[in-house]
Order: structure tokens, then C-alpha cells, then sequence
């Protein structure tokens, strides 16, 4: 047995085996399911309202480090 | 002769340590593929979160609960810009107008599904079980300012049902509060 063989057969199973992972379909980007094609529009009435952005001496927009102000 | 066996030896040594980094090297691959899996399934679960939010029953809460404070928009604003002589006086006239808007069951009931679809959310977060860069992408917004609208309801079931953790974890997680809102 020489030198030759197990090496070149090693580094067929590496070709082989890099192949074969690359084969494997995975997307890219995680697909969304069940996303509707027309999206309802957004009126104003959908985003909501933060008081905070009137009057920002509320209790609740003291300690809010996440507050819409931002 | 001498020459041969020589690397036949050598030629033993590195078709072991081959294989060995051949199986190091795929486990490692398949190792990154199932936590990339896991990932992507958190994402997925997240997404559908968002799907619900657009078109299921926290969708027609959410809607409810902004109409109802389009429709009182002047009176609200009247409210929140008038000039009060202290904070505890706006504050004061502030929580009487939202426990007043709220006080029947039917919008009782909207913020009940919305709150706790909000919560439920945070918690699948907390559990590991959706993305937090998603989830907080999407809902955040929404979250704070229906959650800032009605906090003096949230404050009014706290005091009720004297239980200082009524919808706690929401306002943690989406506004980052640490102390008392209520106090």
C-alpha cells in the first residue's frame, strides 16, 4: 500500500461530503408563511395612539425607556 | 522494501486523522444546521404572531380600542394639553376619562384580547419560542401605545383584583418599565 491511496481517497470522501451539504436546499431568509398578498392599508386609526407624545407628565411615560417620544 | 513501509505507516496515520477530522467536520456542519433550524422555526413562529395581529381577533380588539379613541379625540386632547397646576391633577383627570371610556364590558372585553395577545407574545419570547429581534419589530409600537393609552384600566385591575402582576409582563417586556405606574 502506498502513500497515494488512502490520501486521495480521503480527500474524495471531503469533496463528497462538502458537496453533499451544499446540496441541501435551506433558504436563505425564513419564508412567511400565509402572508396575504394585499396587506390591509393602515389608516391612523390602525397604529394606535401613544398619549405620551401630547403629554409626556403621564405616569406611565416617566420610567418608559421604549416610549414612542423616541 | 524499507521505503514502503515506511509509508505504509505514515499512509495508516493520515487516513485515521482524515477520517477523524471528516466526522469532526460534518458534525460540526450539522450542529450549525439544526441551531440555524431552530432559528429559522422561531422566526416562522414569530411571523405567524404577526399574521394573527393583521387579521384575528386581537386585530379587531386593537381596531376597537383605537376607534374608540379616535371618536373621543377632541375631548382627549382637551385633556392632555391642558395646563394643570400639578402632574397628580392631569393625571388624575386622565385616569377618570379612560376609566369612564372603558367602562363597558364590550371594550372591557376588546382590551382583554388585545392585552393578552400582547402578553402572550412576550412570553413566547421569554420561553425561547420566538425571535425577540421580531417580535420586537413589529409589536412594539402598537404595544406601547395601546398599552400607554389605557394604562389607568390596567392600574384600576391591579387594584381590583389586588394583584400587583396583571399584564406585568407586557409592560416589561415592550416598555422597559421598572418601576410602579400605578403608585
Amino acid at each position: 500500500m502506498t502513500l497515494k491511496e488512502p490520501v486521495f481517497i480521503a480527500i474524495i470522501s471531503l469533496v463528497l461530503l462538502a458537496a453533499g451539504c451544499s446540496m441541501v436546499t435551506k433558504p436563505s431568509k425564513p419564508q412567511q408563511k400565509n402572508t396575504p398578498h394585499a396587506m390591509p392599508q393602515t389608516k391612523q386609526v390602525d397604529r394606535g395612539f401613544d398619549p405620551c407624545l401630547l403629554n409626556s407628565k403621564l405616569a406611565v411615560c416617566g420610567n418608559n425607556e421604549n416610549s414612542n417620544r423616541k | 522494501m524499507k521505503i514502503l513501509t515506511e509509508n505504509k505507516v505514515i499512509a495508516d496515520a493520515i487516513k485515521t486523522w482524515l477520517g477523524i477530522l471528516a466526522i469532526i467536520f460534518a458534525g460540526a456542519y450539522s450542529l450549525l444546521e439544526y441551531i440555524e433550524h431552530k432559528q429559522t422555526v422561531k422566526v416562522e413562529r414569530s411571523l405567524d404572531y404577526v399574521s394573527h395581529l393583521r387579521s384575528g381577533n386581537a386585530a379587531e380588539a386593537k381596531l376597537s380600542l383605537n376607534q374608540l379613541l379616535a371618536d373621543k379625540q377632541q375631548a382627549l386632547g382637551n385633556i392632555l394639553n391642558k395646563q394643570y397646576s400639578s402632574e397628580s391633577e392631569l393625571n388624575t383627570s386622565y385616569n377618570a376619562f379612560i376609566l369612564q371610556i372603558t367602562s363597558t364590558p364590550q371594550i372591557q372585553r376588546q382590551l382583554e384580547v388585545a392585552f393578552s395577545f400582547f402578553e402572550e407574545v412576550a412570553i413566547c419570547v421569554e420561553k425561547e419560542l420566538c425571535d425577540e429581534e421580531v417580535i420586537k419589530s413589529f409589536f412594539t409600537h402598537e404595544a406601547i401605545a395601546l398599552f400607554n393609552s389605557y394604562y389607568p384600566y390596567v392600574c384600576s385591575l391591579r387594584q381590583q383584583w389586588k394583584n400587583k402582576t396583571v399584564y406585568l409582563k407586557l409592560e416589561r417586556f415592550y416598555l422597559n418599565q421598572t418601576g410602579d405606574i400605578c403608585a
